[in-house]
């Protein structure tokens, strides 16, 4: 216990020091996935990635979130709502390598009758946009897609783990934030939307999952309270905020019902030994 | 009227839109007026209400709503150069003493591309006499973590007043102004929501929405309570604008028959 104990102390601590590169201008120490591999997981015939069972650390140290918020000037509520950082042990699971795309979802709408998003044209997506990921989906369109392909949505910890690893890193590719690596509105203007999912592969997770970081907040099955709102996870292309694509960040959540132009999901589905 | 705004509600429900706002191009706000209404301990939501929103001979607009043998309001609707203004009636037609009341009043700026700004870094509220950009505040990570309700200054706090404590999203001792405002992209205008008398603020960055809920104070059955508010569509800096809309907020009488 006591040896757990200083391990976590030594991990906060030390990923406490080396997030603070990523904003604060100095130098940031690049986390390798704790596992030691540096490849990336295979994608499997349903277009799935394994997440190895184990320990991963969730959340983020609190101190590093007063940092955080200091540096960034807001106050600290804003991120110690994810403190304090916890060592959680998930078993295997798989997940979708890319977010659910509108070629997809439009398969999904065909066989099943299920209405489609607003924003295509009638019951099929714009031909420019079937790879993009889908949006306009509420929570229960996105649990009705994931109940039809045999998968559920991931609880916040699955997509965290998925997102970030093992050791706590702030964004999917490390610790410095890279502009390029994901979808976002960076220049705070008008007319960003979607990327093709396949479109930043500098983000990928250090288990290969793409899209973790910007382009669609992804719905998650669980939320803080209740059955009328669920978290929402890794930031979209409406995001303007650097510390909202950390995959930590839980500050904002969706309402179940709510099928908003920048919501969008994937799925996951159980190992079985 | 001098008016160049369009408003728009719907025959049949709580929603109103503005349109054509000068200095807003092509920006779509959406008026939930109200989402819910009555006594804070036990409001009725919109669902319940039967209401619809109709254009006047003049070009003002009014909505009626009522719930049969609880509740029935008005809200008349004048529409200037840059504000619109909301002379609201609540009426208790129940049975019961309603201790304190208030009208859940929802300014969605999502279809404002201009304006919109789901990360509350362009909010900007007042509270012990100083400008605060909203993210400066404390913030409680409730049951939908995307919302925050602000108790007023003036008011009773957020814990005194059951609607708001259902959230429970409220931080203890922070008190603002009652009102809230956005500044624009380009940072040359803003949007703004105030009520008289204020009883909360909130505000959900799932759709960047803001409200400054007004109260009809304590209504008896039978009783009528009187309350104001009004949405600003500025050019100006925050300064200029909060020293124009506090000249013009201290001579309107909320509790006047209008």
């Amino acid at each position: 216990m006591i040896e757990k104990l200083k391990r976590r102390t030594f991990l906060s601590r030390t990923l406490a020091g080396a997030a603070g590169g990523i904003l604060f201008g100095v130098p940031a120490m690049n986390w390798a996935c704790s596992s030691g591999k540096k490849d990336q997981g295979e994608t499997d015939s349903e277009g799935m990635i394994l997440i190895p069972s184990g320990i991963f650390l969730k959340g983020t140290p609190l101190q590093q979130a007063r940092k955080l918020s200091a540096d960034n000037g807001y106050h600290e509520s804003w991120i110690t709502c994810e403190s304090p950082e916890q060592e959680i042990n998930l078993p295997a699971f798989r997940i979708d390598k890319y977010p659910v795309t509108n070629e997809q979802y439009e398969r999904f709408c065909a066989e099943t009758g299920h209405a489609p998003p607003s924003h295509w044209r009638v019951t099929k997506p714009p031909e420019a946009i079937l790879r993009h990921p889908v949006s306009h989906v509420n929570h229960f369109d996105a649990s009705a897609y994931a109940e039809w392909a045999g998968k559920r949505l991931p609880v916040e910890a699955e997509w965290e783990k998925a997102a970030r690893g093992t050791d706590g890193r702030l964004f999917p590719w490390g610790n410095n934030f890279k502009s390029d690596a994901c979808c976002w509105n960076r220049t705070g203007e008008d007319g960003v939307s979607t990327d093709p999912v396949d479109a930043h592969p500098l983000g990928a997770s250090p288990y290969g999952i793409m899209d973790m970081a910007g382009n669609l907040f992804e719905w998650c099955s669980d939320g803080p309270g209740g059955r009328s709102c669920a978290f929402i996870k890794g930031g979209g292309w409406i995001t303007t905020e650097i510390l909202d694509l950390r995959s930590a960040a839980r500050g904002n959540s969706g309402a179940t019902n709510n099928a908003n132009a920048f919501y969008g999901f994937r799925c996951v589905k159980e190992v079985l030994l | 009227m001098n008016s160049q705004i369009q408003f728009t509600g719907q025959p049949d429900g709580m929603n109103a839109q503005i349109t054509r706002v000068p200095g807003f191009k092509d920006d779509l706000f959406n008026l939930n007026y109200p989402e819910a209404i009555g006594p804070t301990d036990n409001p009725r939501y919109h669902t319940t209400i039967k209401c619809s929103w109709k254009e006047l001979e003049n070009g003002d607009w009014k909505c009626t709503g009522k719930v049969e043998g609880i509740l029935e309001y008005t809200i008349d609707v004048k529409v200037y150069k840059d504000t619109v203004d909301f002379y609201q009636k609540l009426t208790n037609q129940s049975m019961e003493i309603w201790s304190q009341t208030m009208a859940f009043n929802c300014f969605n700026n999502g279809s404002a591309v201009s304006v919109r700004d789901h990360e509350c870094k362009r909010h900007w509220v007042r509270t012990r006499g100083e400008f605060r950009k909203l993210i400066e505040l404390p913030r409680v990570f409730g049951p939908r973590p995307a919302l925050q309700l602000y108790s007023v200054e003036g008011a009773p706090p957020g814990k005194d007043i059951p609607f708001v404590e259902s959230f429970r999203s409220t931080p203890e001792n922070t008190f603002i102004e009652g009102w809230m405002a956005i500044r624009s992209r380009d940072g040359n205008h803003l949007v703004a929501t105030v009520s008289k008398p204020a009883l909360y603020t909130f505000q959900n960055r799932e759709y960047s929405c803001i409200h400054s809920a007004p109260s009809f104070g304590a209504l008896k059955p039978g009783e009528s309570g009187r309350a104001f508010s009004r949405l600003y569509f500025v050019e100006a800096n925050l300064e200029d604008w909060y020293q124009r809309m506090k000249e013009e907020l201290d001579v309107i009488d909320p509790t006047g028959d209008f």
